[in-house]
């Protein structure tokens, strides 16, 4: 008894992390309880970075209504653009031609490349592979180029309409995504010997903060991260939308190469075979662009859609991307509401940091690839 | 003449100038006009091999082709106002922690009459004053304000220690192999030519080398090797700007160690050296051998991910540390069966 008396007490620690910090991936609050470099308890809390979007969708008119659309992720703003026109085309019960279903496939695949790259860029740097980020970044640079090339912008494009997109093909751009296409294959290959081939690339990644089936089912977990996890759900092949049916393509699972199923490191792999299978898709959409309209009706200010609502679906970069449209047959939206994949995968996240070190508190963060603009809007 | 001949000679002071007068203005002079330049320099050329490496420009508008950006940054950073105001007893810390860092300077190996304190064990004195170092380094994070400056001061310990015992047995090696545990004895085992060299001389050698900096890399927290504290935990900018003098400074005279335990030490291609001349190519030879192999092990970890650090100190003691006793037990084997 009185050796117990004696015994020295240890108590937990609390660490707080955010709103603004360099290991978080937008702003947020992280409250770590630590016994001493291990995790014992998270808690998060958003809303940091919450802009009123869905609001502010009744107060615009339908052909504005694209504006906000492209900053739920700026990043992946091409995917949002797509829920959205898809939710109104079958609200008004438009046909998108041909020409304009492949020009948002290929538009919507390179976004998706170029929102890998950003991935292995962002967890390059936060294993502190700064070499490795500065490469990818060069080759992103490639697909913002295109973008700029077809609609004007890097970012945040604002290019398709109700009914197709606002402009057609640009002289020179098939020939340059296939330019894009091989130099990024090429460079594919670099980035598996420094990433999937570099051993202590490795260690760092595999067995952090793997996810189970059963919980990818219990969470809503979509995308590639529930791919990682062996689950197989990709929206362009189970409600394939704007041409996907027309072009076969594999969906790469997640194997457990180095640590174990649904780890970091399989996160990583997938995005990688990822841009492989999107590399390929592009370049079939490129080749099987059939002549005709990119636009079947011409969206003006005074647009109205009829009374009615639709959900669409849409497979973005980070997984499932809803959009739920309501009208009553006004200038404006009733309602726009938005089921982002970043706002499951966010809920995840405490129990994925419980006995993790401190130090691997960015990585792990990195290879969920949440996007905090697309929780809070 | 004393072995501290060729600093005298340098300042042209009398020969019977006392020991501390001759240490105060050689290292304040060193300080200024050599440390301070070199770190400048060395981080313009770091920045741009680096950069070069990762298909960027690097610094290029200050100075031609930007040589002088150290000297914008080094500007930049003393001219910001203190944010932060440290305890006492950070103060307190600090300076015991750059007084440690910078009595190294005593017996440093810079040439064969440049080293103050020439006793028989003067290359372990470095150890003792970079232990003090790292000790008021976990001292800091232990005064420290939150958890988090714990943690650091902590791991820094724990981190210093574990690349110690293998860059001390790697020191135990070397003096097997010369038969003394002083400077001068050792850099005289390795006149001559470049296979005189510890390093190059056999197998063990080499391997004890790599060790050597290896372990020096893990204690100065150098890439790949995680860098716990980046040195803008509650600090000023001037505190800042000294802290990364002392990083270098650190680094510096590691590398100087391992050029004089493996890599010839101040040899110059086994010319005479001797008076004014001799000392500063003595010097020159020294420094140039240990800024190339800090711009090398820089550029190299560049193309490395940073290591964990509990991932680091299992590669300390499970890789490092019985390597170096392999090597202490196979040059000891060497020494007796084949000789120097």
């Amino acid at each position: 008894m009185r050796f117990s008396q004696e015994c020295l007490s240890t108590e937990l620690s609390l660490m707080h992390l955010g709103p603004i910090h360099p290991s978080l991936p937008g702003p947020m609050k992280l409250a770590l309880q630590v016994d001493g470099e291990r995790i014992v308890r998270a808690e998060i809390e958003t809303g940091y970075l919450h802009k009123g979007l869905e609001k502010s969708y009744e107060n615009r008119n339908w052909f504005a209504s694209m504006i906000p659309t492209d900053r739920i992720d700026s990043e992946g703003s091409i995917f949002a653009e797509m829920a959205l026109c898809m939710a109104v085309e079958q609200i008004c019960n438009i046909q998108v031609p041909r020409r304009a279903q492949m020009i948002r496939l290929i538009l919507s695949e390179l976004n998706r490349v170029s929102c890998h790259l950003t991935y292995l860029a962002r967890v390059a740097q936060s294993v502190g592979f700064e070499t490795t980020t500065h490469y990818i970044l060069r080759e992103r640079e490639l697909i913002l180029d295109l973008f700029e090339l077809m609609t004007g912008s890097r970012f945040n494009l604002n290019f398709f309409r109700y009914g197709g997109v606002s402009a057609d093909i640009t002289e020179g751009f098939i020939e340059r995504i296939f330019e894009v296409c091989r130099i990024i294959q090429i460079r594919l290959r670099e980035y598996h010997a420094l990433m999937i081939d570099n051993q202590s690339f490795v260690t760092r990644l595999a067995w952090l903060g793997p996810i189970s089936a059963e919980d990818v089912y219990l969470m809503g977990i979509t995308g590639p991260n529930a791919r990682a996890s062996g689950v197989i759900t990709d929206i362009r092949k189970s409600h394939p939308y704007s041409g996907y049916d027309l072009i076969d393509f594999r969906v790469p699972l997640g194997m457990g190469a180095a640590g174990t199923v649904g780890d970091s490191f399989d996160r990583l792999k997938v995005r990688l075979e990822e841009i492989q299978e999107s590399l390929l898709l592009l370049t079939h959409a490129a080749e099987s662009v059939p002549p005709g309209d990119f636009s079947c009706i011409r969206v003006t200010h005074d647009f109205t859609v009829p009374a009615g609502e639709y959900f669409s679906r849409v497979e973005g970069a980070r997984g499932f991307l809803g959009c739920h449209v309501v009208s009553s047959g006004d200038f404006s939206p009733v309602r726009v509401q938005w089921r982002t994949p970043s706002q499951n995968q966010l809920q995840i996240v405490p129990q994925l940091l419980k006995g993790v070190a401190l130090q691997d508190v960015p990585v792990l963060l990195s290879t969920l690839d949440l996007s905090i603009p697309e929780v809070d809007r | 003449m004393t072995h501290f001949q060729g600093w005298i000679d340098f300042f042209g002071l009398p020969s019977e100038a006392p020991a501390p007068l001759v240490f105060f203005v050689s290292m304040t002079v060193f300080f200024l006009f050599m440390i301070i330049p070199l770190s400048l320099f060395m981080n313009f050329l770091e920045r741009k091999m680096t950069a070069d490496l990762q298909a960027r420009v690097g610094p290029n508008r200050v100075g031609s082709s930007g040589v002088l950006q150290g000297f914008a940054d080094m500007l930049k950073m003393l001219s910001k106002s203190a944010h932060v105001s440290e305890t006492s007893r950070e103060r307190f810390w600090l300076s015991m922690q750059n007084a440690a860092l910078y009595s190294t300077f005593a017996a440093l190996p810079l040439g064969s009459s440049l080293i103050f304190v020439n006793s028989e064990l003067n290359s372990l004195i470095p150890f003792v004053a970079l232990s003090l170092y790292f000790v008021c380094q976990s001292l800091i994070g232990i005064d420290g304000k939150n958890i988090e400056e714990l943690l650091l001061g902590f791991r820094s310990g724990f981190q210093f220690v574990s690349g110690l015992i293998p860059s001390f047995i790697c020191v135990l090696t070397v003096g097997v192999y010369t038969g003394s545990l002083n400077w001068s004895e050792i850099a005289q085992v390795q006149n001559g030519s470049p296979f005189q060299w510890i390093a190059l001389s056999n197998p063990f050698g080499l391997v004890t080398g790599l060790v050597f900096i290896l372990s020096g890399m893990l204690m100065f927290q150098t890439p790949p090797f995680h860098q716990l504290d980046r040195g803008m935990r509650h600090r000023s900018a001037s505190g800042l700007a000294v802290y990364r003098i002392n990083q270098f400074y650190a680094t510096l005279i590691w590398s100087v160690f391992s050029v004089t335990l493996f890599f010839g030490a101040w040899d110059f291609f086994g010319e005479d050296s001797s008076g004014f001349i001799g000392s500063a190519v003595e010097m020159f030879s020294v420094l140039l051998k240990a800024c190339v192999m800090m711009i090398l092990s820089r550029v190299i970890a560049k193309a490395l991910p940073q290591i964990r650090m509990d991932q680091m100190t299992d590669f300390s003691w499970k890789v490092l540390t019985p390597i170096s006793l392999v090597c202490f037990l196979g040059m000891t084997l060497w020494v007796v069966g084949v000789g120097r």
